[in-house]
């Protein structure tokens, strides 16, 4: 086996994505898989219809069911070489059926035939060439993964089969004109009322034909999602995408350290340098002479035209216009002034700024920047004492607001204390950096503890154990110092 | 390249910041499953909803509950996916229940508008009959396993449950030993899935796939074995310390 041409990514994955596999695994190769198939099946389908199509059609449709498995291993024929890189010549396929019909045939058509688990076994005697002790020893460990799920996949197959054909019938009464084909007039017709219980054999035949075109369908699907999942399965049980990597590794560091060898050869040579004599300049103005560099330029110019005609033209317009000029004036004016009126009151809030800032700067430095992040940070907005009454939000179980307090009073003091200079945009790491920058006064140490504790609560929802919360509320350095700079 | 014409069930999605993703695209079966359980659950609200009602008949009469009946069974039918879909787990009961989850192709939430195209395409995915025979046929017949109703909204269905990691115990090797070169992230991940996998295999297949990796490890069979191990349990302790 040659894991290296493998033609799809082992990983091991969940049953159901096992089968999903499987299913992409059919879906790339969907109509060679299906000819096949059809192939396979066309003998004993002509041999069925020439016998049983108008006596029992119902029958037919079973044993068709019943001859499928032939159709399971060219599917699997295909498949299993298609994942490894091979693409099976149609010759080698067409060769592949009567073997497909015939290889262990009482094995694979009587004795295993009805085994629910049969599209995830089929692999380990098709491809592997189990037999016997060995056969049963290996699908017993196959199946510790995932038997649910193969059986699940079973059943449901068999089911969808049904529900299909009943689609496909569905199909043909939605697509055939009104009054081609009528079910009702059908049964009326070959009804026969003295075997009430018999359902007319054109219905009949219509159904085998759906069924027998469903299983063609399911089949396919079905195999290729039972080697979708033998294969995850043998992922699992022998780390081969695990050995794949380590071999892509091993290729890796083998050329690498090639790679380095030739490096070394290469630059160390001196001969390389020597080579290279021509000065900058001259380089460049090779490069530059390329056409590539050539400056295209594009100059238009306005026709001078015959002065004459135009003022003529205008000469109308003109004598209107200043029948109305005075008008006009009053009307420019007056828009003037109602743009400037609708400038001032859009930038209102501009003038009012510095008279609200005015109201409040008993603390004339904190009076640039008003929010920061998006937080208020001035004083007014602020209680007195920050870390008593983020202590008391924090004891009344209000952790959010005690720490946004501690964190939007740290920074609202740094710039009251220090005139450091944070600005609107600034983000937390801005202004641990800024603090960091302005030193001792900012106590960055400080700032940098509740820095970290606020992002971690805010953006990791990590609430932070409450002796920090307690220790940071008793060492808060900032008030101190201002009051002793009130009593200084 | 080569890497993307492999056949994969997973939609790798690169993120803003650089960081790949990938999206467990689920298939047709469990999806058809999920719309089994929502069905029954729609059956027994629209049940339970029709005896409330009949114990009301003499209230309103039979006409009048009839149409109530007809209300009900059209709201289960157009809104009830939707108003789940939209809603905080972003998929229907049966579909929660089965770990599924809809989410956009770019493997955000879907937005109600999305979640309206894909519920109302069901008229369409559900023809021939109600049989969803449209429906199985694109979402078999698709790349990522969508349904029309997927296509036109641009959404997926896809796992959301995480599969339950092997806990295998491994012998904790002899010394972990320091990886001699710069690893690129699938090789870190290969050496992690040798070390928590390695209880699965038998001793012989372990020296095997040690012996794939003997440019890293520089020997072979069990010494190689046991360095490779070393140098995984290394890489984990690394990991480990630096969160």
């Amino acid at each position: 086996m040659q894991l290296e041409t493998i033609t799809a990514v082992l990983r091991p994955r969940t049953e159901w994505e096992a089968v999903d596999m499987g299913f992409a695994m059919i879906r790339r190769d969907f109509w060679t898989v299906w000819l096949a198939w059809l192939l396979t099946m066309l003998p004993m389908t002509a041999v069925l219809v020439w016998l049983l199509w108008d006596s029992y059609p119902m029958l037919m449709m079973m044993i068709f069911w019943w001859g499928k498995s032939a159709g399971s291993r060219i599917v699997l024929y295909v498949i299993s070489r298609r994942l490894f890189g091979e693409n099976p010549s149609w010759r080698s396929i067409l060769l592949e059926i009567p073997k497909a019909w015939t290889r262990r045939f009482f094995y694979r058509f009587l004795w295993a035939r009805f085994s629910p688990w049969q599209p995830v076994t089929m692999p380990v005697g098709e491809l592997e060439g189990l037999r016997g002790k060995n056969y049963q020893s290996r699908v017993r460990q196959l199946l510790m993964r995932g038997e649910s799920t193969a059986f699940t996949l079973y059943s449901l197959a068999e089911l969808l089969s049904v529900w299909i054909a009943f689609a496909l019938l569905g199909l043909a009464i939605m697509l055939i004109p009104e009054g081609q084909l009528n079910w009702r007039e059908i049964w009326v017709e070959n009804y026969d009322p003295s075997t009430p219980f018999t359902i007319p054999l054109p219905i009949l035949q219509g159904i085998a034909l759906a069924m027998m075109i469903s299983f063609s369908l399911t089949d396919i699907f079905l195999s290729g999602a039972g080697f979708g999942v033998y294969l995850n399965n043998r992922t699992w049980l022998e780390g081969w995408d695990v050995e794949l990597a380590f071999r892509k590794m091993n290729g890796r560091l083998a050329k690498g350290i090639g790679f380095c060898l030739v490096c070394l050869f290469v630059f160390g040579a001196p001969t390389v340098q020597a080579e290279d004599q021509r000065t900058a300049s001259e380089v460049i103005a090779e490069v530059k002479s390329h056409p590539d560099f050539k400056v295209h330029k594009v100059v238009q110019r306005v026709p001078i035209s015959n002065q004459d005609e135009k003022p003529k033209k205008s000469h109308a317009w003109v004598k209107f216009l200043a029948q109305y000029a005075d008008l006009l004036k009053g009307i420019l004016l007056v828009l003037a002034i109602g743009l400037a009126v609708w400038l001032i009151w859009k930038f209102r809030h501009l003038l009012q700024r510095p008279i609200a800032l005015d109201s409040t700067a008993s603390h004339a430095t904190s009076g640039q920047h008003l929010t920061i992040m998006g937080m208020d940070t001035n004083r007014a907005s602020l209680p007195d004492n920050i870390p008593a009454a983020a202590w008391t939000f924090w004891s009344q179980g209000n952790h959010h607001a005690a720490l946004a307090l501690l964190y939007r009073g740290a920074i609202s003091r740094i710039i009251e204390q220090t005139h450091a200079e944070i600005r609107e945009s600034d983000t937390e790491g801005d202004c641990v950096r800024r603090a960091n920058d302005i030193g001792a006064e900012a106590h960055p140490q400080f700032f940098q503890n509740l820095t970290e504790k606020w992002i971690a609560f805010a953006y990791a929802d990590q609430l932070p154990d409450e002796t920090s919360i307690r220790s940071m509320c008793e060492q808060w350095p900032y008030e101190k110092s201002s009051e002793k700079r009130r009593r200084l | 390249m080569e890497e993307n014409a492999k056949l994969d069930t997973l939609q790798t999605l690169e993120l803003a910041d650089g960081v790949s993703i990938r999206l467990r695209v689920s298939g047709p079966i469990l999806r058809g499953l999920a719309y089994a359980l929502d069905l029954m659950i729609r059956l027994v609200i629209f049940i339970a909803a029709v005896v409330i009602i009949s114990y009301l008949d003499f209230a309103v009469g039979d006409k009048v509950a009839q149409g109530i009946y007809l209300l009900i069974w059209f709201a289960l039918d157009w809104f009830y996916p939707i108003v789940f879909e939209v809603g905080k787990h972003g998929a229907t009961p049966g579909k929660l229940m089965l770990g599924l989850r809809v989410v956009q192709v770019s493997g955000a939430p879907i937005t109600l508008g999305q979640a309206v195209i894909r519920n109302f395409m069901r008229f369409i995915d559900s023809m021939p009959f109600f049989t969803y025979g449209f429906g199985l046929a694109s979402c078999v017949a698709s790349q990522r396993f969508q349904r029309l109703g997927d296509l036109a909204a641009g959404t997926l269905v896809i796992y959301h449950r995480m599969p339950k990691a092997v806990q295998m115990p491994t012998p904790p090797p002899l010394a972990a030993v320091q990886v001699p070169v710069a690893l690129s992230r699938d090789e870190l991940f290969a050496l992690a899935m040798f070390r928590d996998r390695a209880s699965l295999w038998s001793e012989a297949r372990r020296i095997e796939i040690a012996n794939q990796a003997t440019e890293l490890t520089g020997a072979e069979g069990v010494t190689g074995m046991n360095r490779l191990l070393g140098m995984a349990h290394w890489t984990h302790r690394q990991t480990t310390h630096r969160q």
